[in-house]
């Protein structure tokens, strides 16, 4: 017990120095006590910033040839958060960035919507925590692999070269391997499970503030709340990807809403004035150049923001990168075209804040970083070709309208285009809101590069990219509803009243009632029964039995079919990432797409057969850990193989060579 | 207290408790007997021609029979009373003389179920 607190506070206080403090101490040097910002703001964006923080500390240290250590570490973060107190010091004196009074209510709630604030909060957790409590444990193939480098990363006192795979990218690990190395936790517990719980919590608080910020109506922003935290919570890409493992799509539906919410703050303060509506325009820019110059300055700190979070993101996952690219593509050219009037306005308005010293200063950092000091694995042409053209599969010709149902949600669906509808429409008084087009252009592109590929000439697996439609059509769910339930009093007329306040009350307590029913059903169905570990347990001791017995000269094989979180395996040995080799999975040796090696097959399936002696010689293995059940048969045939280890899902058999 | 304050304290004690909850449920699935019913027989040294065995107990039976057999032949047979969680090391070296088979096999029986390893001389 004694063991498990002390473990409990080393991670909380890991997680607060690192994922925490950095971006908090940063924002107290941008903004100081500012009120640009709301608490709740300031609290949320501290983690996104510091995810970005980090890595680019630790890219530093690897271009500085400096080890990777919990001292090193310590004093790095530490150094970064006294010059970012320091530059709040000294800024203190300075004129400080401020808002109207209008800004300060924006997250002023009543009781009520306070009060359901809260009730959704909680509901979140307690539908997530539900789902994660029957799947927290060590077992998801994804996971361990991850698992594996950033255990590497913590043993190494390095970041990870992958051996040259293209498939990972370092933002996904550094948190965890700087956490492990913090706290000393072990990757076998609960805390990369539960550092991606967080980021999927973060992720929908974004989606709020973002909401809030762009539509500035509360009520949108509790139901986009509701939609994206409790309704189909457990789904793809929420907590089954947290348990999965699939750290690149988690930290991704965080750092993009981040990213998109940061460009919205830049955009929104210098657009605003000159391509209002008459007589609103007129208003601002009677309030002279001062409140200019401070959405100015505001808008250069916040586009800077937002550049250094897109460093993050191209960071951390390159699917969510690409996606975001083509998104935010399309927002550029949409704007702009729906404002080619004014085009010579935004122009140079956009000069000025662009090519200003903090933002250039943090977009050329970036792109030394980016090109010179650490670059991605993914940023090569075999790479490139792979993700680029006409799709090579079936899985990548593009979803069906009924393939988005089952990812999203129908209701959700439905709910979603009826928003990107209303939304289109409200565009024509609202083309200069840089917020509306974004929420328009992230749900509208994300749902043709799931549905159609070939318009974008992009070849990769669809119900993938699918999986990106929720953020965006939980924010459009949100607004198409309010869009039709608002004020009905005005909507129809007040002697009028073909459908009387509570007829209209009525109709969306029913229709309410049926997504909400619907939707946490859906959770309700996901969480599974309670899970055998059994054969996790036994996979793990069997393993250290091994790597305590075994050295660089035993080679090992083990199956992906039969063997629970085999992956995991690899943990034990940290002999290389494809060391033990494994069986995959059997459809995959009959790929026409994409030949592969078939001795992995042969010397677990077929042990004693000609091509698997040779393969055996080739490969220099002599264990082969296969589920008794189903892998005994042909082994204890053979007389050239020992039964070693024996425990009821995990048989170890050694071939002396 | 602030709007603000009160959601951030309310998020921060959810995350905590949610966290720690999670924390405390993967403890006891990754224990190896909280809850688990299994054991494992294996030789120390897999490599070479020592028939030194252990038995790992992670069931509620603590009753294991064993056996020890030269090719077809019992050569020796001994009981065990093993905890739940407990590692009995068998030192086999020392009781088996000269191997006069190609094989030598141990049987693990609980009563119920029994395994079974092997090495080929």
């Amino acid at each position: 017990m004694l063991n498990f607190l002390q473990n409990q506070i080393l991670f909380y206080a890991a997680l607060v120095f690192v994922l925490f403090l950095p971006g908090h101490f940063l924002l107290l040097a941008i903004f100081g006590k500012s009120k640009i910002l709301s608490q709740l703001e300031k609290f949320i964006i501290s983690f996104g910033l510091s995810i970005a923080v980090l890595d680019f500390i630790l890219f530093a240290y690897s271009g500085l040839k400096i080890s990777i250590s919990r001292p090193s570490i310590i004093i790095g973060l530490l150094l970064f958060m006294a010059a970012s107190f320091g530059i709040y010091r000294f800024r203190l004196r300075k004129n400080r960035l401020d808002y109207e009074e209008s800004e300060r209510t924006l997250f002023s709630f009543s009781r009520h919507q306070l009060a359901l604030i809260l009730l959704i909060i909680f509901l979140a957790f307690f539908i997530k925590t539900a789902f994660l409590s029957q799947t927290i444990s060590p077992n998801a193939t994804d996971l361990g692999h991850h698992m594996y480098w950033s255990k590497w990363m913590v043993e190494n006192h390095r970041l990870p070269d992958y051996d040259g795979l293209p498939d990972f990218i370092v933002g996904e690990q550094t948190i965890f391997g700087t956490i492990g190395i913090l706290s000393g936790l072990s990757f076998f517990s609960a805390f990369p499970p539960v550092i991606l719980h967080l980021v999927n919590i973060l992720g929908i608080l974004t989606v709020f503030i973002l909401t809030l910020r762009i539509f500035k109506k509360k009520n949108i922003a509790i139901l986009s709340l509701l939609f994206v935290g409790v309704l189909y919570a457990v789904t793809a890409p929420q907590s089954k990807f947290v348990s999965g493992g699939v750290i690149g799509n988690i930290l991704g539906n965080f750092l993009m809403p981040l990213a998109f919410y940061l460009y919205c703050r830049a955009f929104e303060s210098i657009f605003s004035t000159p391509l209002l509506p008459p007589g609103e325009g007129a208003r601002r820019a009677d309030e002279g150049a001062e409140s200019t110059n401070v959405e100015i300055s505001a808008s250069k700190i916040f586009l800077s923001l937002a550049i250094f979070v897109t460093f993050g993101l191209f960071y951390t996952h390159h699917l969510t990168a690409l996606i975001f690219l083509f998104v935010f593509a399309f927002l550029v050219l949409f704007f702009l075209a729906a404002n080619c009037k004014d085009i010579k306005i935004i122009l140079s308005k956009v000069w000025k804040v662009f090519f200003s010293p903090p933002v250039l200063a943090i977009f050329i950092g970036g792109l030394i970083f980016f090109f010179f000091i650490f670059t991605p694995n993914y940023i090569n042409p075999s790479a490139v070709n792979t993700a680029v053209g006409a799709p090579s599969k079936a899985s990548r010709e593009g979803l069906t309208i009924a393939n988005l149902r089952t990812s999203i949600g129908e209701d959700r669906l439905g709910l979603g285009f009826f928003g990107l509808a209303i939304l289109l429409f409200h565009l024509r008084k609202k083309r200069w809101d840089f917020g509306y087009l974004a929420v328009f252009s992230w749900g509208a592109i994300i749902f043709l590069l799931a549905f159609a590929p070939r318009l974008f000439f992009i070849n990769l697996p669809s119900d993938r990219i699918g999986n990106y439609l929720s953020y965006p059509f939980s924010i459009l769910s949100a607004y198409g509803i309010y869009a039709v339930f608002k004020n009905p009093a005005l909507k129809n007329g007040k002697n009028q009243k073909p459908f009387g306040n509570s007829l209209v009350r009525l109709a969306f307590m029913i229709i309410f009632g049926f997504i909400f029913i619907k939707g946490i059903s859906d959770s309700a169905e996901a969480i599974p029964i309670q899970n055998d570990y059994d054969g996790l347990v036994e996979t793990f001791r069997s393993s250290a039995y091994l790597a305590e017995r075994t050295n660089t000269d035993d080679g090992i094989i083990k199956d992906h079919n039969y063997i629970a979180g085999d992956s995991w395996i690899k943990l034990f040995f940290m002999r290389g990432y494809k060391y033990p080799l494994s069986r995959g999975y059997f459809k995959r040796y009959d790929d026409t797409t994409k030949p592969r090696e078939m001795c992995t097959l042969y010397m677990i399936s077929n042990p004693g057969g000609k091509d698997s002696e040779q393969c055996y010689s080739d490969t220099k293995t002599d264990f082969v850990m296969v589920n008794p059940r189903y892998d005994s048969v042909q082994f204890r045939k053979l007389n050239e193989f020992n039964q070693i280890y024996m425990s009821p899902e995990v048989a170890i058999y050694y071939k002396d060579k | 207290m602030t709007q603000q304050t009160k959601i951030i304290i309310f998020l921060i004690i959810l995350l905590a408790v949610s966290s720690s909850y999670l924390f405390w449920v993967d403890a006891k699935n990754n224990s190896f007997d909280y809850g688990k019913d299994w054991w494992a027989v294996y030789f120390d040294e897999p490599k070479n021609l020592s028939w030194n065995f252990s038995i790992e107990n992670h069931s509620d039976k603590n009753n294991f029979k064993y056996e020890i057999f030269d090719g077809e032949n019992k050569i020796s047979e001994d009981s065990a009373i093993i905890a739940k969680g407990e590692v009995r090391k068998i030192n086999l070296d020392q009781k088996i003389g000269g191997i006069e088979s190609k094989k030598i096999t141990i049987t693990v029986s609980d009563g119920m179920e029994t395994k079974e390893i092997y090495k080929n001389l």
